[in-house]
């Protein structure tokens, strides 16, 4: 294996996953697989390291930056957290594939609804629970600029996290649902929703990749050089998305659902 | 100093050692030295611990600046997630 090509290929994996805010599994897995022959349980394995150092170096920079919403990621990971605790029981339980057919069908759907959506439409008044609870309302635009934005419908946000993080734990996919959820019910600018995933990707990551550290999945030849790729990708990804137009980021966040939708739908009908 | 700064700091310094672990491991690995999965270990162990010690130092911060609520709701993410690890590691 051309470890320097698999840091490349990693490093790509990493700025498109910081870009768009849903790590760098969509691109890895296959490239892992497909590219390089790796074993799949070894290339999940690396995957969801990739995705743990890609929010970190995003969460760094977006907090840093103003753009993430920390104290929205933290209400909201309470839905997803005991969703990927779900999932990681239903996953012992019953044959997937049926799942991945639906979600791969439900994110070709969304990214539809994402293309013919010219703008996104954004919240108009305030839940009472982000006042409450010192919400940020604004973050940094591409010049500096402070631009306002309002949060919606939280209580009913945390109740769709909870199916974000059992696809998280099931699917491997609940960075994607995350992103749906913050731009169509609470309704923030595209960049929060993606920067504000980006730091909640991280902990799903992590408790599911406990499994495979456990099983010896981890294999160091794979895991170093993908994740120095990703970590040096990452950084640059999160420095462009601060300063690329949301109307682009929304075109490239399609094409990772559809990315996505492909993969599951393979995986379901078992290709 | 915010919240939100003092966590994008520990990311930051969390990320850096984790880099450098593996970028030691890495070259280890590639001149044929025994130290090199050891250091590739320490990356890892070090990279997972990060959004863990995101969460715990969410809910230390909250609790210390009075914003009991936030400290609650973290402790609870933090709970779940240890019980994930556990849940993980025992299927």
């Amino acid at each position: 294996m051309d470890s320097g090509l698999l840091m490349l290929v990693a490093l790509f994996a990493g700025f498109y996953g910081a870009v768009v805010g849903v790590g760098g599994a969509t691109i890895l897995i296959p490239a892992l697989t497909l590219l390089f022959k790796v074993d799949i349980r070894y290339a999940i394995a690396a995957s969801l390291l990739s995705v743990v150092a890609t929010s970190s170096v995003s969460a760094s920079h977006f907090l840093k930056k103003e753009i993430a919403n920390l104290r929205l990621a933290v209400l909201l990971e309470t839905g997803t957290v005991v969703g990927a605790l779900l999932g990681f029981y239903i996953s012992t339980r019953i044959h997937s594939s049926t799942l991945f057919i639906l979600f791969a069908g439900f994110l070709l759907l969304s990214s539809f609804v994402m293309l013919r959506a010219k703008s996104a439409s954004l919240a108009t008044s305030n839940h009472p629970w982000s006042v409450r609870l010192a919400m940020s309302t604004y973050y940094q635009g591409p010049q500096g600029e402070r631009v306002d934005y309002m949060i919606e419908s939280l209580p009913f946000a945390v109740m769709m996290m909870f199916f974000s993080g059992v696809a998280a734990a099931l699917l491997g996919a609940g960075a994607i649902l995350a992103i749906l959820i913050m731009d169509l019910v609470v309704k923030l600018p595209f960049k929060v929703s993606a920067a504000t995933s980006s730091i909640m990707t991280g902990v799903a990551a992590a408790a599911a990749s406990a499994a495979f550290v456990v099983h010896g999945d981890v294999r160091p030849e794979i895991v170093a050089p993908v994740t120095i790729g990703i970590i040096a990708g990452s950084y640059l990804g999160a420095r462009a998305m601060v300063k690329m137009p949301v109307a682009l980021l929304r075109k490239v966040f399609v094409v990772a659902l559809i990315l996505l939708s492909i993969r599951m739908g393979a995986r379901g009908f078992g290709l | 100093m915010t919240v939100e700064a003092r966590i994008s700091w520990l990311m930051k310094s969390g990320v850096v050692i984790a880099g450098l672990f593996f970028l030691v491991g890495w070259i280890g690995q590639l001149q044929g030295y025994q130290y090199g999965g050891l250091f590739s270990g320490l990356g890892v162990a070090s990279l997972l611990s990060l959004p863990l010690l995101r969460v715990l130092l969410s809910a230390v911060l909250f609790f210390g600046r009075g914003e009991r609520e936030l400290a609650i709701v973290s402790t609870f993410v933090l709970v779940v997630l240890l019980a994930s690890f556990g849940f993980g590691a025992l299927t």
